[in-house]
């Protein structure tokens, strides 16, 4: 019996079973005007979610400005169709994992987590591709990046300052699904040191900055990477020292990859 | 018969204006208003309507201040006059506004079946929508007011717009500024001989700000105005299923958008007939430049759109018939749309406006002007004449695609019971002109370019029965000498 209940949860947590709990941005006072930073409001959705056991937070359409959020156990995000989550274009509301690039949404050692674009209420509903966007605004990022250090005040090199859209590390159990990815300072998505991790049918379209990289992962292991279309000025997939690698059906405007 | 109308809505306005003009004026401070911006005048706004009213009507004049209102009701015979330097704030507290249990919508300034009324001067209308719709959503997530947050914003309904007329006749708007509702901005329902002159919208504080919504009016004037709106600019709609919006002209006008410039529907019971549209100018618009739509059982029919100049537009035109369970068979027929030139850029062309149209439908390259019926109702007679559109291509199969075969063609789904918008079908397989299930369809010294290579031809036939090509061309660098005009299920088509 206990085996058997073991199993069922592990065949759960495999599945990535979704949380049952849904609240809305708004609950939390998140702006959906593009122009009122909603950092914090987020930040302590997520907090709020988290605690309570897990769930989905909900973005409807809209632009929802905001600096690094940091994802927590059994949180997962999802951006409907038309919802934006805008990175903030000043270098100082970026931060990141110990060990990994700076990112807009950053976990570090969470389990159970994702960013997902979520179904629209249209008659395509079975397979979602693209829905809900990420954009990073890394062109004006960089730029201000570099006004910053020709002044002095930003020690940080460039490379060093400018997010990835996403940026996990020591994360299991991660899904980054059904999105467009947009305009990344750093690389679109970053992975490292995370285990069962899932990246399909997203959009990216990352040339603002010179070397924009698609879908980073360095020693991750259970990697699934699928149906992505990745137009990128760097590399579009770029994975080292991993385990149980899978990658299937991606594209580049050049062809299958 | 349009230039009988025109006369007599000219002459309506002329009479309006002698009658203002013996009107006796009334300062709104005498009343006890005060225009400091933190008072709440809407009682004492609204006695002085009432007492003009009773007096036989005149204008009452808002001189500069800032005077916060909520609901207003106006009345026969009085005119609002806003002096230029005054301004009506809107209340930023929900409950300071009525919901009218006869419309079914907030507003600030309401009237209710009156006669010979308006707004006039060169003040502002101010909704501070943004705040009173956030601050609508904290009630509804304290529970105080019912409301699904679909969307996760409040219904249009538990917003207040600037202005909602319903059933009133002899109403002149002109001159004013009308500036960021919660809602839409001005709605003016079954009103008879509407004039609105030189006014200027700027309406993106939150969602669903249209710029001017007309709906089931019979005898309108539009003209000199200007329109930026987050939503549909310029739109005319039809709610009751027996009534129709009918006998509008809409002249020298210009309309940015993050939806549609020029839009027939979303709501579209009765019908649209009778419009004329000319010299109107669109830029920085999201979606269509226009786009007509019958969907909830209308009619369509009799439109003239002459002179159209759009840049940095989304769409040039998008013509929909679809079917949402009205019960009633739907039809968009005898439209003619000359003289326009249309720029659709590769980029978002509302990009960093407030509130822009949000990204959807994707992954999709750059959508054609799609004129589309469904199979057993179709657009019938419509004629494009005297038109320049220009298309950046880039259509990139590997991104998104849909071929020319059997297979693709008729998988596009018919969407009949979907939100009509230009970009539903996701990927489209022409990149100027797409035309599904319509009947003569002509089009006279239509040129369409591409600026760069697409994979797709530029138009795309499906089902079309009787269609003319006179003087239509087509540029498209490297074409390689492709077929540009493809025909699927159709007959009777000519081209000269």
């Amino acid at each position: 019996m206990k085996k058997f209940i073991i199993s069922i949860l592990l065949i759960a947590s495999a599945l990535h079973l979704p949380a049952q709990t849904d609240y809305k941005a708004s609950l939390f006072g998140c702006m959906s005007d593009g122009i009122t930073l909603n950092t914090q409001s987020i930040q302590t959705a997520i907090n709020t979610i988290s605690s309570c056991g897990g769930g989905t937070l909900h973005f409807y359409v809209g632009r929802y400005l905001t600096g690094t959020i940091f994802l927590k156990d059994n949180v997962t995000i999802a951006l409907h169709e038309g919802a934006t989550l805008v990175g903030v274009p000043s270098i100082y509301d970026y931060a990141g994992p110990s060990d990994a690039p700076k990112g807009l949404i950053v976990a570090d050692g969470q389990k159970n987590i994702g960013i997902v674009g979520s179904t629209p209420e249209r008659e395509f509903n079975t397979n979602v591709v693209g829905n809900g966007i990420i954009q990073g605004q890394g062109a004006l990022l960089v730029k201000n990046a570099e006004a910053q250090r020709a002044k002095g005040y930003l020690d940080e090199t460039i490379e060093q300052a400018a997010p990835a859209l996403i940026s996990f590390a020591g994360c299991t159990g991660v899904k980054v699904t059904g999105l467009m990815l947009e305009g990344a300072a750093g690389a679109a998505v970053t992975f490292k040191r995370c285990k069962n991790v899932e990246t399909a049918r997203l959009l990216v379209d990352s040339r603002e900055t010179p070397a924009s990289s698609g879908v980073v992962a360095d020693d991750c292991e259970n990697l699934n990477v699928a149906d992505n279309f990745i137009h990128v000025s760097g590399k579009a997939i770029r994975i080292a020292r991993s385990k149980g690698v899978k990658t299937t059906n991606n594209k580049t405007p050049k062809g299958k990859l | 018969m349009t230039k009988n109308i025109l006369k007599l809505l000219l002459l309506g306005a002329g009479l309006l204006a002698c009658r203002q003009l013996q009107a006796k004026d009334y300062d709104v401070r005498d009343f006890g208003a005060v225009g400091d911006g933190i008072f709440l005048n809407s009682a004492t706004i609204q006695r002085a309507i009432d007492f003009v009213h009773a007096r036989g009507g005149g204008r009452l004049v808002f001189y500069p201040g800032a005077y916060v209102t909520g609901s207003i009701y106006l009345k026969s015979n009085v005119t609002l006059h806003i002096e230029q330097g005054a301004t009506l704030l809107g209340s930023t507290n929900p409950w300071d506004y009525v919901k009218d249990p006869y419309v079914g919508w907030m507003a600030m300034i309401f009237a209710v079946k009156q006669e010979n009324i308006g707004i006039t001067g060169k003040g502002v209308i101010n909704g501070r929508g943004f705040a009173t719709a956030n601050n609508m959503i904290k009630y509804i997530q304290k529970g105080l007011l019912d409301d699904p947050l679909r969307n996760d914003r409040p219904s249009e309904t538990n917003r207040p717009e600037n202005i909602h007329f319903r059933e009133c006749s002899h109403v002149a708007i002109s001159d004013v500024t009308l500036k960021d509702p919660a809602s839409w901005n001005q709605t003016y329902d079954q009103c008879r001989d509407l004039l609105v002159e030189r006014i200027r919208v700027d309406s993106k504080s939150y969602w669903n700000n249209d710029g001017i919504d007309i709906v089931d009016c019979d005898g309108v004037v539009v003209r000199e105005s200007f329109f930026d709106a987050a939503d549909d600019a310029i739109c005319l709609k039809s709610h009751d299923a027996n009534a129709v919006c009918q006998n509008v002209t809409v002249e020298s006008c210009t309309a940015r958008s993050s939806a549609s410039a020029l839009k027939f529907g979303t709501a579209s019971r009765g019908g649209f007939r009778n419009i004329r549209v000319t010299g109107l100018t669109v830029y920085d618009t999201f979606r269509s430049a226009i786009t007509f739509a019958s969907v909830d059982g209308g009619q369509i029919e009799n439109i003239v759109v002459d002179g159209v100049r759009a840049i940095n537009t989304g769409n040039a035109i998008y013509l929909r018939l679809g079917n949402r369970n009205s019960g009633k068979a739907p039809s968009l027929k005898n439209v003619i749309i000359k003289n326009v030139y249309a720029e659709v850029p590769y980029t978002k062309p509302d990009a960093g406006y407030s509130y822009e149209g949000p990204v959807e439908d994707n992954p999709r390259n750059i959508s054609p002007a799609s004129i589309v019926g469904l199979p057993n109702m179709r657009v019938e007679n419509i004629t494009l004449e005297n038109i320049e559109m220009v298309y950046p291509g880039r259509g990139d199969s590997l991104y998104a695609k849909v071929g020319l075969t059997a297979g693709e063609l008729d998988g596009i789904p018919e969407m009949e019971k979907s939100y009509p918008e230009f970009s539903q079908f996701r990927e489209l397989p022409a990149w100027g002109l797409y035309v599904r299930h319509a009947d003569g369809i002509r089009l006279k010294n239509v040129s369409f370019r591409a600026q760069n290579e697409d994979y797709r031809p530029a138009v795309v036939l499906d089902d079309v029965n009787g269609a003319t090509f006179t003087g239509v061309t087509f540029s498209e660098p490297n074409d390689g000498g492709k077929n540009q005009l493809f025909r699927y299920k159709s007959s009777n088509i000519t081209i000269q």
